[in-house]
C-alpha cells in the first residue's frame, strides 16, 4: 500500500522536472557553424593583431611620459629637496705673496654654512639604443661663513654661494621583492660651486666642480606597474568555518628581468616565481 | 574562486538533496522517476552537445566583441600595458593544486588540477575537483571547463566563470550506489547554470599604491667638505584598470595613472 502511495506521488511530481534541450544534431550544426566562424575570425584577428607571443611571464610597457609626469610632480613638490651642510674646509683658496722681501700668504677657509637645494628637474629620455638617459638639475643659493687672512690681517665674511648641477647619467633596472626600480648607474656628476668672496679689497674668484656619485643622490625609483612584493591569493579555507576562503600571502620573486626601450616606451620583461610565506 | 566554491556548495546541496530526498524513492520506484523528480531527467549526450554548442557560440561572440573593440578604439596604447602569458596564468593556477577546503563539516574537497587555455576574446579554465561527503560516503570527481568573462561595471572589474562540459563521476558506497547516476546528472545540470545563480567575483578598478623614496646622505671630503642630505618623500598614486583584452597567447591589461601626490 505504502509503495503504491509513493509511486502515485512520484508520478505526479515527475511531470514538473526535466530540461528542454535541443536535439544532438541541432547542437552539432551549431558547433560546426560557430567553429567555422571562429576559425575565420581568428585568422583575421591574427593578421590584424600580429604575433603577441612572449617568452617571459610578464611584460610591462610603460610610456616614458608617465614616468616623467611622476618625476615632475616629485621635483615640483618642494623647493628644499636637498640640504647641504658646509663643513670646515681649510684654505679653499690661497696665494703666496711677497712685499718688500716679506713673504706672507693670503688665504680663505670655509667655516660653516647651510643651504637648501631645489631639485628642478629629474627626467628620463629613452632612445632606440636601449639606453635610458637620466637628466638631473639642481640649484640653490645661500650663504657660507668664511674666514682667512689678507695682508696678514684676519678677515671674515658671509658671501653668497651658488650651487648648480645639470648633468646626464644612465638608468638601470633593479628588482627587489617583486618590484622593479629604475636606479641610476654609478657615475660622477659635477656640482658646480661658485662663491663670490670679497675680503677687504681682496676679491677671491672661487669656482670648483665637486664630483658626486649620482647613485648616491638619487635613490631607486619604483616603476608604477601595479606590482607587489606579495600577493594575497584567495584559497579554500583549510578548516571548516563560516568563511569558505582564506587569503594566503605568497611572496613574489622576479627573475631574468630585462629592460629595453624605444623612443616613447620602456619595456620590462620578467619572470615570476611565487613563494609561500611564513605566517 | 568564489563562484567555484559556490558551485561546489551547490553541488553538495544537490548531493545531499539527492541522497536524502530520493534515496527512498529510488529504492522503491527506480531511477527514472527519481531523475524526473530531481529535474535531472535529460539526455546526457544532448546536454553535452548543447553545452559544447553554447561554448562554441560564446567563444565566437567573445572573439567578435574583441574585433569590434579593436575596430572602435584608437590604436593608442594605454599608459601602462601589462601582458601575462599563458605560462604565467598556469603558474597562478598551480597555486590552487592540492588545496583543500570544506563545503560543510562533513564534505571536503580538493582541487586536483587547474589548466588555462587562451582564445581570442576569451579564456577557458579546466578545474579537476574531488569532493567527498563523509556522512554518505559519496565521492564526486568533477572535471569542469569554465569560460572566463570580464566586464567593467560601477568602478569594479567583474570576473565570471561560466561552466560548460561538466563531467562528474560519482562514487557512492552501499545502498546509495544506485544514486550515482542521479548525482552526476544533478551536478551536471546545476553547475551548468551556475553563473545565473551566483554573482561574479569583483575586483576594484582603482589600485591605490604608495611608495617611499628613501632619504639619502652623502659626505664629500674633497675641495670643499660638505654633507648632503636628500629628504624622504612619500609618493601616492592610483592606477586605473582601463581594459582587459584576451588574445591567443597573452592577456593584456591596460592601466592608466590617474593620480600622483607627493608628500
Amino acid at each position: 500500500m505504502r509503495k503504491l502511495f509513493y509511486l502515485a506521488l512520484l508520478s505526479t511530481l515527475a511531470s514538473c522536472g526535466g530540461l528542454e534541450l535541443p536535439k544532438v544534431e541541432e547542437s552539432k550544426q551549431n558547433i560546426d557553424k560557430f567553429t567555422i566562424q571562429y576559425v575565420e575570425l581568428k585568422r583575421q584577428l591574427a593578421l590584424k593583431i600580429g604575433n603577441k607571443k612572449q617568452n617571459e611571464d610578464v611584460s610591462v610597457l610603460i610610456k616614458t611620459s608617465v614616468i616623467n609626469n611622476m618625476m615632475d610632480k616629485f621635483a615640483n613638490s618642494s623647493t628644499n629637496d636637498v640640504k647641504m651642510n658646509f663643513l670646515q674646509t681649510n684654505e679653499i683658496y690661497s696665494e703666496s705673496k711677497s712685499t718688500f722681501g716679506i713673504s706672507y700668504k693670503n688665504y680663505v677657509s670655509i667655516d660653516n654654512g647651510m643651504m637648501d637645494l631645489n631639485l628642478k628637474k629629474v627626467r628620463m629620455e629613452s632612445n632606440d639604443n636601449n639606453k635610458i638617459i637620466g637628466l638631473l638639475e639642481l640649484e640653490g643659493k645661500g650663504k657660507v661663513r668664511v674666514s682667512g687672512k689678507y695682508l696678514a690681517v684676519p678677515v671674515s665674511a658671509e658671501p653668497e654661494v651658488i650651487i648648480y648641477l645639470n648633468d646626464q647619467f644612465n638608468f638601470e633596472t633593479k628588482t627587489v621583492n617583486g618590484k622593479v626600480y629604475l636606479a641610476p648607474e654609478k657615475k660622477n656628476v659635477m656640482l658646480k660651486t661658485k662663491i663670490s668672496i670679497k675680503l677687504l679689497e681682496w676679491s677671491v674668484p672661487f669656482y670648483k666642480e665637486v664630483p658626486l656619485d649620482v647613485a648616491e643622490i638619487i635613490k631607486p625609483l619604483e616603476l608604477p606597474m601595479a606590482s607587489q612584493s606579495e600577493i594575497y591569493f584567495p584559497m579554500p579555507a583549510k578548516q571548516f568555518g563560516e568563511s569558505r576562503l582564506e587569503f594566503i600571502p605568497l611572496g613574489i620573486e622576479l627573475f631574468s628581468t630585462s629592460l629595453s626601450s624605444t623612443k616613447d616606451y620602456l619595456k620590462i620583461n620578467t619572470n615570476v616565481n611565487f613563494k609561500p610565506k611564513q605566517q | 574562486m568564489k563562484s567555484l566554491l559556490n558551485s561546489i556548495k551547490l553541488n553538495k546541496m544537490n548531493i545531499i538533496k539527492a541522497l536524502c530526498g530520493f534515496s527512498i524513492a529510488i529504492s522503491l520506484s527506480g531511477c527514472v522517476i527519481g531523475r524526473q523528480m530531481a529535474g535531472a531527467d535529460f539526455n546526457q549526450e544532448e546536454f553535452s552537445k548543447y553545452r559544447e554548442a553554447k561554448i562554441s557560440e560564446l567563444r565566437y561572440q567573445k572573439a567578435k566583441e574583441l574585433e569590434t573593440k579593436l575596430n572602435n578604439t584608437s590604436p593608442v596604447k594605454p599608459e601602462i600595458q601589462l601582458s601575462l602569458n599563458k605560462a604565467m596564468l598556469d603558474k597562478i593556477g598551480r597555486q590552487y593544486i592540492n588545496s583543500t577546503g570544506w563545503i560543510d563539516n562533513v564534505t571536503s574537497y580538493v582541487i586536483k588540477n587547474m589548466k588555462t587555455e587562451l582564445n581570442y576574446g576569451s579564456a577557458l579554465m579546466t578545474f579537476s575537483i574531488l569532493a567527498y561527503n563523509e556522512k554518505y560516503n559519496v565521492n564526486v570527481d568533477l572535471l569542469m571547463d569554465c569560460i572566463i568573462g570580464f566586464e567593467f561595471k560601477n568602478e569594479e572589474l567583474l570576473l565570471q566563470l561560466e561552466p560548460f562540459n561538466i563531467t562528474p563521476i560519482a562514487k557512492a558506497g552501499g545502498l546509495l550506489s544506485t544514486t550515482e547516476d542521479l548525482i552526476e546528472r544533478m551536478v551536471q545540470k546545476n553547475l551548468g547554470s551556475m553563473s545565473t545563480s551566483y554573482p561574479p567575483f569583483k575586483f576594484p578598478v582603482n589600485i591605490k599604491k604608495e611608495y617611499i623614496l628613501q632619504s639619502s646622505k652623502m659626505s664629500v671630503r674633497d675641495k670643499i667638505n660638505m654633507d648632503i642630505e636628500s629628504l624622504e618623500k612619500k609618493v601616492d598614486y592610483t592606477i586605473n584598470v582601463t581594459d582587459i583584452s584576451i588574445f591567443e597567447d597573452v592577456v593584456q591589461v591596460g592601466l592608466n595613472l590617474t593620480k600622483v601626490e607627493v608628500r
